[in-house]
């Protein structure tokens, strides 16, 4: 009898086999969609900061910290120094998620209408962990080695984590729009979302995180990080991230 | 040279190609596995996902040379991954992101099949007699524990008892109808 055809068993068949035949050192560690998008994208950023970090590793010393990629302001939270980490220290008033409280030196990193990204530093069996944490009642949880995320961080200065959804039942909020999440240099003061057709999405005063909430029934184009001088640090494709098919269920997206 | 009757997760240790092998082997039957006991296809696409992706990662760790030892060892980390699911409502998927494994969709041809070859039409209708059969206690219980998503301390208030009693009922109840569909979940090959 032939054995029934699973396509999405086909499919994943077909990426293990990819990453079998991969040699293990060249293994891409990227967070499949979003993630692997922007890191494709390396782009305008100055290039007397790529200088400077190409020589650095996580452990920069606070001083080289100033000049700074994505890696260098986990660089100081690994290395105990709070000042350098982004977001702010977890306080007793933080209600965080059941599904992200286990262990570890757990920071805020970003906050917008309720949706909230955690960041944690976990010391694992035998390597230190990063962790971060996408969304509220339901989430997801994105976690390597800090030697792994300082990998895909360095030469960055912003990085999408990824789309969280509001909640179980509701993947947009009543506007159509749902949040989207990721981690800045400390450098970058201000991020626009730009779709393909449309206003863009501003937000300023961002401190080495964001939650941007985003329409869903717009395809996004890129994310630019701007400094203080407005400035642009990097243009980020996002246009991988593509939510139009979830307007198809969701009753708060206006018609396009 | 790989040893006659050696599982294709031992090969793997070695080749990591023979893993694909290994994959078609157990693949469909994982999923269904974790169909059935989730009854929710993309928690059980995830975790089938996760389970594959561990099992890579940590395939020297193997200690076993057949094939029933190699399906054993997946079925211990796909237990794992299913008590973490139940415990936090969340799939991990840590093991996929390290290796950048992409999830692909569920197509509406795949959901058919798949709740077919689950048999989730049959465990529904077991389930709903299962269901009717409890307590009028344990019925509302689990309502608005699993149903309504409501925290143990609102149950306990709607139902006007302690948080602890709140939490049997809701404990009994899922127990019964575990044993409801254990008819089905043994016809499994499940190590």
């Amino acid at each position: 009898m032939t054995e029934p055809r699973i396509q999405l068993l086909d499919d994943l068949g077909a990426e293990f086999a990819r990453v079998a035949a991969t040699p293990e050192r060249a293994r891409s560690r990227f967070w499949p969609e979003a993630l692997s998008a922007s890191s494709r994208s390396v782009l305008a950023i100055g290039l007397s900061v790529l200088a400077l970090v190409a020589a650095g590793a996580f452990a920069v010393p606070p001083t080289r910290a100033a000049i700074e990629d994505i890696a260098s302001s986990f660089a100081g939270w690994i290395a105990g120094d709070e000042e350098q980490a982004p977001g702010r220290a977890r306080r007793p008033e933080d209600d965080v998620p059941y599904w992200f409280r286990a262990g570890g030196n757990t920071r805020v990193v970003a906050k917008a209408d309720g949706v909230v990204l955690y960041a944690r530093f976990v010391q694992s069996e035998d390597r230190p962990q990063i962790e971060f944490g996408l969304g509220e009642d339901l989430g997801v949880i994105v976690g390597d080695s800090a030697e792994g995320w300082r990998r895909r961080f360095e030469q960055h200065a912003v990085v999408v984590l990824g789309p969280a959804l509001f909640g179980p039942q509701d993947q947009l909020d009543d506007r159509g729009r749902f949040p989207l999440l990721g981690v800045t240099a400390r450098s970058v003061k201000r991020l626009e979302l730009r779709y393909m057709d449309g206003p863009s999405l501003i937000q300023r005063h961002v401190d080495g995180g964001f939650v941007l909430i985003a329409d869903a029934w717009r395809k996004p184009r890129d994310l630019v990080a701007y400094d203080a001088a407005g400035r642009v640090l990097e243009r980020s494709d996002v246009n991988g991230i593509d939510m139009r098919y979830v307007c198809d269920k969701e009753p708060g997206c206006p018609s396009r | 040279m790989a040893d006659r009757g050696e599982s294709n997760l031992r090969k793997a240790t070695r080749e990591p190609s023979a893993f694909a092998a290994f994959y078609a082997e157990h693949s469909l039957q994982l999923l269904l596995f974790f169909t059935r006991r989730t009854f929710d296809i993309e928690v059980a696409r995830d975790l089938t996902a996760e389970t594959f992706a561990q099992a890579f990662e940590h395939r020297r760790r193997f200690r076993g040379s057949t094939d029933e030892e190699a399906a054993g060892w997946l079925y211990g980390i796909a237990r794992h991954q299913l008590g973490r699911y139940a415990r936090t409502g969340k799939s991990e998927r840590t093991a996929l992101t390290r290796l950048g494994i992409q999830l692909p969709s569920v197509s509406g041809e795949d959901y058919e099949r798949i709740v077919e070859l689950a048999g989730l039409a049959d465990m529904r209708d077991r389930m709903v007699t299962a269901f009717s059969g409890l307590s009028e206690d344990q019925r509302d219980a689990l309502r608005l524990r699993v149903i309504d998503e409501r925290p143990y301390p609102d149950v306990a208030a709607a139902l006007g008892v302690s948080e602890q009693t709140a939490r049997a009922r809701v404990s009994r109840g899922l127990r019964r109808l575990a044993d409801a569909i254990e008819m089905t979940t043994t016809q499994e090959v499940a190590p």
